[in-house]
């Protein structure tokens, strides 16, 4: 257990070093969403919102379309930063530096969570402007910074997790895991209901969205934040269940995966 | 002791044949090998391109799992326990890849390190000790990309002690290496087996690094083991000639007519000369004692006498051939 946290530890450490030069990821973790967010904030803004079907009841003033969009740019990027971490696995299969990896005794479960962790300790910062944000955008809305604002960060840090470490480990899978960011990330991002509810959804689309945990997260912290009568205990359990099937399904792919690469000897294929 | 019984290892891959077709391919690549590696002995595995060397050295480090056979560590078997193994072997490989670039030495060391669960005050006594040895102290804080490729191979070997193995494997550890950097890192190795008596197993494609390192070697061809001794044994039972070369005084008739009886049929005989003659033997054996008893008892008077010692690598190349 002791090993497990250190490795958690130094696998954040590692990837924080290996980053932290490189300007280009906070341009793309940061900067661009900027754009998309304000873009859709404006061109949302330019309806009358209030009067729309599609958010009825829900969004009633021009901060509580900005809390609404700010909570759902913050969980996507939360859970892109995730399946960036995962591209990166793909660097260090080609640069061997994945092989040294499992050449240790290292429990692999520690190695893909510390790269979650990793990926998203990068980004506190962003959660600072975040919060700030909101603070300036809501003052009519009295979010209690010191409550609302944790626990918001700890759903979104929980689900992005362990939605990485999935993410790590497909990429542990394949190198042409590439292929599935392209086919996952869009629909997440739509499904999840990052720029639209999803009560709006039809059924089909609901049923897909119930898939992604960034849905459930985003569900249960805009209900914090917006004070809107949400089933708690529904989301909640919609949650665990999606985190705990998530998990469950990381490690089976783990074990499969560390057959694989015993068997067949492929890990340092590219 | 690393004792290796009969492994074999099999892959099994496709191969696409066109768009949608897919061929199964079964590749042989390692067969029947048994090996032994002894503590603070180097023990070396040659053989060409492609005969397996890697693959081996792969299930040694527990990267890999044997299609049959056993591997056993000081009764250790390695191959259910390969989590238990892994703290107690490491392998390093040739050339620049299994280390990050963008991260300084130290920084890399820590990383490894933390993955073996070393506790932070004994490792960073174990980094500084390990990076003294390889004398890298003076650029432990410069990011890898910047080293050369003589200090990427160091920190390298600086890596594969981390977990202060027994047992180490080195896959073509000089590999481009330039001739002095390849001979200050071939001494490290022999420093950790003579001083830390560790185990070591060695693949290099220099013959001359073999003999001048190895206790024992093993000759690999198609992944079968086709060969192995001490380098001394290997010369005596695979060497196919010993050359000795005598320039004579005066080679009576007696003399040659004795000497060509002596080794008629056993070796290869040729006189040249006039007044100075020119004695050639080729033979399996050497006959240099008989041959001396024959000219001295004829008291032919020898000038000058040169023994060619079998060399290793026209042996090794002798060995292969016939393997094939
Ligand atoms: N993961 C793999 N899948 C399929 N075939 C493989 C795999 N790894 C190695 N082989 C094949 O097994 C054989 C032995 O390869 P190996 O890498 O062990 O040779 P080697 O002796 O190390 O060669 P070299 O001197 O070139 O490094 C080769 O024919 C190779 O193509
Ligand atoms: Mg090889």
């Amino acid at each position: 257990m002791k090993d497990t946290f250190k490795i958690v530890i130094a696998e954040m450490k590692k990837q924080h070093r290996h980053n932290f030069h490189s300007y280009s990821i906070y341009f793309s973790l940061l900067l661009w969403p900027i754009i998309i967010f304000f873009n859709t904030y404006y061109t949302y803004l330019s309806f009358d919102l209030t009067k729309a079907p599609v958010f009825s009841g829900l969004i009633n003033s021009k901060q509580s379309l900005l809390i609404f969009l700010i909570t759902g740019f913050i969980g996507y990027n939360f859970f892109y930063s995730m399946v960036q971490s995962a591209w990166q696995m793909g660097a260090e299969r080609q640069n061997g530096t994945l092989e040294t990896i499992i050449l240790s005794p290292a429990n692999w479960l520690a190695v893909v969570y510390g790269r979650s962790l990793g990926a998203l300790f990068q980004n506190v910062w962003m959660f600072s402007t975040f919060s700030i944000l909101i603070i300036i955008s809501s003052r009519s809305l009295e979010v209690n910074f010191f409550t609302q604002i944790p626990i918001a960060f700890f759903i979104f840090t929980l689900s992005a997790t362990v939605w990485g470490g999935l993410m790590n480990v497909i990429f542990l899978f394949s190198r042409d895991a590439a292929i599935l960011n392209n086919v996952l990330d869009d629909p997440m991002e739509f499904f999840s209901g990052v720029r639209v509810p999803t009560e709006t959804f039809p059924v089909w689309a609901k049923m897909i969205s119930v898939i992604f945990p960034l849905t459930h997260s985003l569900t249960i912290v805009r209900g914090i934040l917006l004070k809107t009568n949400i089933a708690w205990m529904e989301a909640a359990i919609k949650l665990s269940i999606s985190l705990v099937l998530l998990f469950i399904l990381t490690i089976v792919l783990l074990k499969l995966v560390e057959k694989n690469i015993r068997d067949n000897g492929n890990i340092t294929f590219y | 002791m690393l004792i290796a019984t009969n492994l074999s290892k099999k892959f099994v891959y496709k191969e696409s044949k066109g768009l949608f077709k897919k061929k199964l391919i079964v590749k042989n690549a390692v067969n029947d090998v048994s090996l032994k590696i002894e503590s603070g002995k180097i023990v070396g595995l040659i053989g060409v391109n492609g005969a397996g060397k890697t693959t081996t050295i792969k299930m040694l480090a527990s990267l890999i799992k044997p299609t049959t056979g056993e591997i056993l560590i000081d009764n250790l078997d390695i191959i259910k326990e390969h989590k238990k193994a892994k703290r107690i072997i490491n392998l390093i490989s040739g050339g620049e890849r299994n280390i990050y670039w963008r991260l300084t030495a130290q920084e890399n060391l820590e990383y490894f390190g933390a993955l073996y669960g070393i506790p932070k005050d004994v490792l960073n006594q174990k980094i500084e000790t390990i990076l003294e040895m390889v004398g890298l102290t003076e650029s432990k804080d410069i990011p890898v990309e910047r080293y050369s490729k003589g200090m990427k191979q160091r920190l390298q070997i600086a890596r594969g002690l981390i977990n202060d193995p027994k047992y180490i494997f080195l896959d073509e550890p000089t590999l481009g290496l330039d001739i002095n950097i390849a001979k200050e890192l071939r001494s490290y190795i022999r420093k950790l087996a003579d001083d830390e008596n560790k185990g070591i197993l060695l693949t290099t494609h220099y013959i001359s690094e073999v003999e001048e390192l190895c206790d024992y070697i093993y000759i690999i061809s198609n992944g079968y083991i086709v060969a192995e001794g001490t380098p001394d044994e290997l010369k005596e039972e695979l060497s196919t000639k010993t050359q000795v070369v005598l320039t004579v005084e005066v080679l009576t008739e007696q003399a040659e007519v004795e000497l060509k009886d002596i080794l008629e049929c056993k070796a290869e005989v040729t006189i040249e000369g006039e007044n100075i003659h020119t004695i050639k033997v080729i033979s399996k054996e050497n006959f240099t004692a008989e041959i001396i008893r024959c000219l001295s008892s004829h008291n032919v008077s020898i000038l000058n006498m040169k023994l060619m010692e079998p060399d290793l690598e026209e042996i090794v190349l002798n060995v292969l051939r016939r393997s094939e």
